[in-house]
């Protein structure tokens, strides 16, 4: 089965920094690819890379067979991106960017994003932003679901939010994950919220992949540790 | 659409901008004012005299180079220094055996300028008729304007409407006197802060010229019946104090005249000039009782003549060339050619290039060799275009690939 | 056809405050012009008002000289600069359309807002001018105001280009060509004057339409 996501022999430099050299991975359909990695190793570059918003030095990345230069309106379709920091078109309130957001995907689901937005007391008036960190996640979450991709991007999914907003959205996330054959890419720096989450990891190391093996196969390598004490041996601390 | 051709419309964009503001700012900073001098013929040494503006130490001369002091120059010009040499009591009483009345002398003053704007610039397409014999001292406002093209129509001002009776009185004056629509142009002098007006002189359809006017509020038009050799090209209104013409014609083929008016007759009489270009030169006549000079002035210098006043022939002439100012010498220098939206002879805005000298194209070739090896990257693609562009354009074109970002090559190409 | 509309929705989110006071900014400005005009009537006389325009030249409206300008640039900051934040460009640019027709959309609004406010207020203010003066001096105000107008369309455009470019020090070289091409709409010229340079300012206009592709191609290459 072709992978959902492929990516090769990517190389980049920021100046003479460099980012990746020959970076390789795939994602198969229906798993959950976490990329971790300390700050400044290039996770958001990838994901970046990935939808076509940077051009990398060398290297080809596909999704749906498809190169990242060259994605197709019907493909975009098929894949849910949040974007670091949750952002969203902050000028709408709730019900404007439901309506805006649902005449792009056919299969818009709207009970999907105003059930998980009845949990957050707000009302359909309410600017997002005037809303908190957490309460904007969920908002992108819930659109992310209303879209109901076949792919879903997340880059640092947990950033500014608290330990009850973090769980929250994983327990989401799993769940409509494990509802559909979903793929999900995504990448944090919080290393706990992902060792119940992802199927896969990739720990990337500045300028290099440390290692690329599946949870389940790095935990029983590792018997007693948490992913955080195995994340921070082979990263090593500050 | 293709990125390149993007970076293309970009960067001719940018080019554009700079060939015009990068001159403009150079002009801003070189630029100094004309030091053509002032030229006054002398009824008395029967000389040009010049007043030069360059701040030489003897600034007054004579066309054959003598020089004179202050006091010397203004008692050669003692129809141009009345006033001051009356003061000073050193006004001589005749000239030529012409005996000179302070009175005769203010009333027999001309003061004529033509520049080619006057025949390039917008018009309303509306004139005003004033009252030619007007019961007070002064010109009134009539109360309503006209428009002459395939009829005269007059607007009444209150009411913004046709005056039907006054437009039909003054339309059939006009056919009864001959006069063919369209009406090719129209002149006269708008301004009310005047002595007196004579209206104005009409081409109509068939090149013929007409005078029209307004006298106790009814119309008054007659064919000038100038000889069929003059072909009228613009006409200048000028009502003297002494109402021996109403003003200057010129014709297709650049001669100046004055229409005199003589019992009822219109009598052109030409000034002894050679043919001026409407479209580029500034004319300029000084008269006095006894002399006119006529001053006429292009891009490559002034040509002044002295003309008799009553017969109006050539007595003396000179010609000063042009000389370039700074701005002349340092666009002849960097800018092989630049781009201008206005000039003088023109009020319409219309973008012309301006070319300058072939020296400021080794400007363009040095700057293109620079561009190309030091700054423009490392495609050869890119710097050979680059060289090229800027040997096009020069300074301006240099500017615009500095300031557009080229498009970075596509690393998936034959991926 | 509904996911442009989806587009067009949101542009109007963004600017709807601001289009409706520079709205009331315009027609605030129209009335005043039309009492200035009045008292100037009044004051001088119609026939001296008349006399002195054949004379001196058509020039009414002096207000709306900038308006238009100011218009182009708030639509194209409003517009764009949310866009640019935190890059929100990257969430605009994947929906499943065509991204240049995504762009070609979002511009399109905003020449479409400037079209309006355009052909709304020019024929309203000649309008307003035939009462009191013939026709030949409408056509006049005409063509003094049509490149204060024209304006508004470029520097919209213009601004456009400025405000999708993601390099800061980017934005500050293309505003010199940009001011120095908004100029050519300033001349400071006789009403009429510009007649023969109209068609050239009208190219300009449609050249710049292609310029926020640029900065939209160099924001997707990742430039910042």
């Amino acid at each position: 089965m072709a992978p959902v996501i492929q990516c090769e022999n990517i190389t980049h430099y920021y100046g003479n920094r460099l980012i990746y050299k020959d970076l390789n991975f795939e994602v198969q359909k229906g798993k959950i690819l976490g990329l971790l990695g300390k700050n400044g190793t290039g996770k958001t570059t990838i994901i970046n890379i990935l939808n076509g918003y940077l051009k990398p030095q060398s290297g080809i990345c596909r999704m749906f067979g498809e190169s990242m230069d060259k994605l197709t309106p019907q493909t975009k379709g098929r894949i849910g991106l949040l974007l670091e920091g949750h952002i969203q078109h902050s000028y709408f309130n709730v019900r404007q960017i439901e309506r805006y957001y649902s005449r792009f995907f056919p299969n818009w689901k709207r009970d999907a994003y105003f059930r998980l937005l009845e949990k957050l007391q707000v009302t359909p008036t309410q600017k997002i932003s005037t809303m908190s960190c957490g309460q904007r996640s969920q908002v992108a979450l819930g659109l992310l679901f209303a879209q109901d991709p076949d792919l879903l991007i997340l880059d640092d999914f947990s950033m500014g939010l608290d330990p009850g907003y973090r769980r929250l959205f994983v327990e989401y996330l799993k769940e409509f994950v494990e509802s559909g054959n979903k793929t999900v890419f995504l990448t944090s720096h919080i290393i706990q919220d992902m060792e119940m989450l992802i199927d896969d990891c990739i720990i990337l190391d500045y300028g290099k992949i440390l290692l690329h093996k599946s949870t389940k196969a790095l935990m029983e390598e590792h018997p007693g540790q948490t992913m955080e004490d195995v994340f921070i041996e082979l990263t090593g601390k500050y | 659409m293709n990125k390149r051709i993007i970076y293309i419309i970009l960067l001719l964009f940018v080019t554009i901008a700079g060939l015009w503001g990068i001159p403009e700012l150079v002009k801003t900073a070189t630029s100094s004012k004309s030091h053509y001098p002032f030229v006054y013929f002398s009824s008395v040494k029967k000389k040009l005299m010049f007043r030069e503006s360059d701040g030489r130490k003897n600034p007054f001369h004579d066309d054959e180079g003598t020089v004179y002091t202050d006091d010397e120059y203004d008692k050669s010009l003692p129809l141009f220094n009345f006033r001051q040499l009356t003061v000073n009591g050193e006004m001589p009483d005749s000239i030529d055996g012409i005996a000179i009345d302070p009175r005769e002398l203010r009333v027999k003053m001309v003061n004529f300028r033509y520049a080619p704007a006057e025949i390039h610039r917008p018009e309303t397409g509306l004139y005003i008729m004033y009252e030619s014999l007007p019961k007070k001292a002064k010109l009134e406002s009539p109360g309503d304007v006209f428009r002459m093209k395939d009829k005269i129509e007059f607007i009444d001002d209150e009411t913004n409407t046709l005056n039907q009776k006054k437009s039909e009185l003054f339309q059939s004056a006009l056919l009864k006197a001959g006069y063919t629509f369209p009406a090719q142009w129209t002149y006269g002098d708008l301004n009310i802060r005047k002595p007196y007006d004579e209206g104005y002189f009409s081409l109509d359809a068939k090149d013929e010229l007409y005078h029209i006017k307004m006298v106790n509020g009814r119309p008054f038009v007659k064919n000038t019946q100038l000889d069929s050799t003059i072909k009228p090209a613009y006409f200048s209104m000028l009502e003297v104090a002494d109402k021996r013409f109403y003003g200057f014609l010129f014709d297709k083929k650049g001669n100046v005249y004055i229409i005199e008016e003589a019992g009822g007759k219109y009598n052109p009489v030409q000034l002894g000039i050679d043919p001026v270009n409407l479209d580029t030169d500034d004319l300029m006549i000084l008269g006095n009782m006894l002399y006119w000079t006529v001053s006429v002035q292009n891009e490559s210098g002034k040509r002044v003549y002295a003309l008799g006043a009553q017969t109006l022939e050539r007595v003396r002439d000179t010609f000063i060339a042009a000389s370039p100012d700074k701005w002349d010498v340092v666009a002849g220098k960097i800018f092989p050619f630049y781009l201008t939206f206005q000039k003088k002879t023109n009020d319409y805005v219309v973008p012309q290039i301006n070319f300058t000298a072939y020296l400021a194209l080794f400007c363009n070739f040095a700057l293109a060799l620079l561009i190309a090896f030091l700054i423009s990257g490392k495609s050869k693609k890119q710097k050979i275009f680059s060289g090229i562009y800027t040997l096009v354009f020069g300074i301006a074109g240099a500017v615009a690939l500095l300031i557009v970002p080229a498009p970075t090559p596509n690393p998936l190409k034959g991926a | 056809m509904f996911m442009y509309q989806s587009i067009i929705y949101k542009e109007w989110i963004k600017t709807r405050s601001m289009i409706v006071l520079m709205a009331i900014v315009f027609l605030g400005a129209g009335i005043y012009s039309f009492m200035k005009i009045a008292e100037t009537g009044r004051l001088m006389g119609m026939i001296n008002y008349w006399e002195g325009t054949i004379e001196k030249g058509v020039s009414f409206f002096e207000y709306f000289k900038y308006l238009p300008l100011l218009l182009g640039i708030l639509l194209a900051v409003t517009q764009y600069v949310p866009e640019l934040q935190f890059k929100r460009l990257k969430l605009t640019l994947h929906l499943p359309l065509p991204e240049k027709n995504i762009i070609a959309v979002m511009l399109a609004y905003g020449l479409a807002v400037e079209l309006l406010f355009i052909l709304i207020t020019v024929p309203l203010l000649l309008l307003g001018l035939s009462f009191g003066f013939p026709r030949e001096i409408v056509w006049g105000a005409f063509w003094l105001i049509l490149p204060w107008f024209l304006a508004g369309l470029a520097a919209y455009l213009i601004a456009s280009w400025i405000c999708l470019e993601p390099q800061w020090k980017q934005r500050v070289l293309d505003f010199i060509p940009g001011a120095g091409v908004i100029s050519f709409f300033f001349m400071g010229v006789k009403a009429g004057a510009y007649q023969p340079f109209v068609i050239y300012l009208v190219g300009f206009i449609l050249l710049a339409f292609a310029f926020s592709f640029y900065s939209a191609i160099r924001f997707k290459e990742g430039k910042s």
